[in-house]
């Protein structure tokens, strides 16, 4: 937690100043160039921005693009937390069960998100949300059909391992007296592991989401670019890149850093208002 | 037990609450040589006595504390609380530690509500018993508190009023003032002996200074280091409150001081 004064010009302005001297440097390094499909000028990319209904490249607008990659994500990155934390847990928790797992994940770990894409492409083929829940044809099924069970693969394991760790070393991280004041005051086994062992180890567990989450975004970037969808703003990057549409990537670009780190800022704030205490836990 | 004086009995009305007999501790070290850290002991409490052990580090004090606890066992000898062997963790025992015991995401009412809590009692008698010792150690302003709002001292208060929220009737201390600063740890001294006398309980206080001890105890358990073995146990028979000051206060902490030294 920062405890700089809170000054407006500290916390609204400072943040601003390195992006400020990008742009300018940006529209520069444009005006200097000035070749388009090598570097748009600003003003070209924030009228993408600035008229977000309008239809881009024939593939619909910028929000319909966005509402894919983010459903993908938020599913993927679900998936990836009902899975990771209670996994965590218990291998920081029990010896049997850290034995048991921790081969197997210090092996799986290792190997990038994007090298299971071709298993995963075989595995999963064409199969989507809409083949899971056999949904008749309308506005959702539309929906649905382009979640691809593939992508959501892949942010899955791009999404876990982050979550995994963290939850196993907030386990692990817990003070032994923590543990045996609890013990003396006549604790069960429930009551230390639900009163003393996941409270503990929220802090750390929220931090490896946070990190899961940036990871998720990497991963819906490469996911969509994977055949068998047509919408997304990976796609859309791909799509505008191979048909000389530079400002349209840099626009996607701007999408994806802009709703990551909205997404970071609700993380830090649940840290500062639920976590205000974590400082002592170290 | 060659080293220890015999100990007078003659106050035999009062029940025994501790009787620690022949207790010895090993540990492993991590080249696998068996090292002893705590030699053959014998110690009894009685009702309502305040027993220090002091001695330096390495000595076993906190050993013998923790197997006390149940929190460690020991393998020669056994440790009985009210006639009942101690293999775990039990109610009546309470434990104060030197730092870092108190739940840091629960306020202050809820750290001392555990015991209760923990023992199936309702909330709102969970939170009665919680504000009757927060109130016993002067912190009743700071119930919605957080640990880490408060200062070391007060921290130490609120463990000790956890540790009694409980209703424990033998209270472990482990260095319990170890952390503080010397104007602090006299001022919690003085106060955990108001406590005393309001709430009559037996304790056995491990300390490394001799001064709390005095300060402290109706008997003191001196200890030496390597293997840890009682040297002496002795009985101070000052009135309360105990003046620094004092001739006999001084002459007492220099005997222990040469005891511990030889």
């Amino acid at each position: 937690m920062k405890t700089s004064p809170g000054t407006f010009a500290a916390s609204f302005l400072a943040p601003l100043c390195l992006p400020a001297l990008l742009l300018i440097v940006w529209s520069m390094a444009a005006r200097e160039i000035n070749t388009p499909v090598i570097l748009p000028a600003p003003g070209s990319v924030f009228d993408l921005l600035g008229h977000p209904l309008n239809d881009v490249i024939a593939m619909g607008s910028l929000p319909w693009n966005i509402a894919f990659s983010l459903t993908r994500v938020l599913i993927g990155f679900s998936l990836a937390i009902l899975a990771g934390v209670p996994l965590g847990i218990l291998m920081g928790y029990s010896t049997t069960a850290d034995r048991l797992f921790t081969g197997i994940v210090s092996l799986l770990r290792a190997i990038p998100p994007l090298a299971w894409v071709p298993v995963v492409l075989g595995w999963c083929g064409l199969a989507s949300l809409e083949t899971f829940f056999r949904l008749p044809v309308g506005p959702l099924y539309q929906f649905l059909h382009n979640i691809k069970w593939s992508m959501i693969c892949i942010i899955f394991i791009g999404g876990i391992y982050p979550v995994l760790t963290s939850a196993m070393h907030g386990v692990r991280q817990i003070p032994l007296t923590l543990v045996e004041s609890a013990l003396m005051l006549g604790a069960g086994k429930r009551d230390v592991f639900f009163k003393v062992f996941l409270p503990a180890s929220v802090p750390s567990i929220v931090s490896g989401m946070r990190i899961a989450l940036g990871m998720s975004w990497m991963c819906v970037v490469a996911a969509e670019m994977m055949p068998g969808t047509p919408l997304g703003l990976g796609c859309m990057i791909m799509q505008a890149f191979s048909i000389g549409k530079t400002d349209v990537v840099i626009a996607g670009m701007i999408c994806i850093g802009a709703i990551s780190s909205l997404m970071d800022w609700i993380f830090r704030r649940f840290e500062a208002r639920f976590l205000f205490w974590r400082k002592d836990v170290r | 037990m060659p080293h220890q004086p015999s100990e007078t009995a003659s106050d035999a009305g009062s029940a025994s609450v501790l009787a620690i007999t022949g207790v010895e501790k090993t540990f492993l070290t991590s080249r696998g040589e068996r090292l002893k850290a705590l030699e053959t002991t014998n110690l009894e409490l009685k009702v309502n006595e305040f027993v220090c052990v002091v001695g330096p580090s390495g000595c076993g004090k906190s050993t013998l504390l923790r197997m006390t606890a149940g929190l460690e066992s020991c393998e020669t000898g056994s440790i009985s609380f009210m006639g009942t062997p101690v293999v775990r963790p039990r109610r009546e025992i309470g434990m104060v530690f030197q730092e870092y015991s108190l739940l840091p995401w629960r306020s202050v009412l809820d750290n001392v509500a555990m015991g209760p809590e923990f023992a199936g009692g309702s909330r709102a008698d969970c939170v009665r018993a919680a504000e009757e010792f927060l109130q016993l150690v002067g912190l009743s302003e700071f119930a919605q508190s957080y640990p880490h709002e408060l200062s070391g001292g007060m921290r130490q208060r609120v463990a000790i009023a956890r540790a009694l929220a409980n209703r424990p009737e033998l209270l472990l201390m482990d260095e319990p003032f170890g952390a503080l600063d010397a104007h602090t740890r006299i001022l919690l001294q003085r106060e955990l002996l108001k406590i005393c006398q309001k709430h009559a309980t037996t304790i056995l206080f491990v300390t490394h200074s001799v001064d709390e001890a005095v300060y402290l105890a109706d008997r003191i358990v001196v200890m030496s280091p390597r293997p840890g073995r009682i040297k002496r146990i002795l009985s101070v028979d000052l009135p309360h409150p105990r003046s620094r000051g004092d001739a006999r206060y001084a002459a007492l902490s220099q005997h222990i001081l040469e005891l511990l030294e030889s």
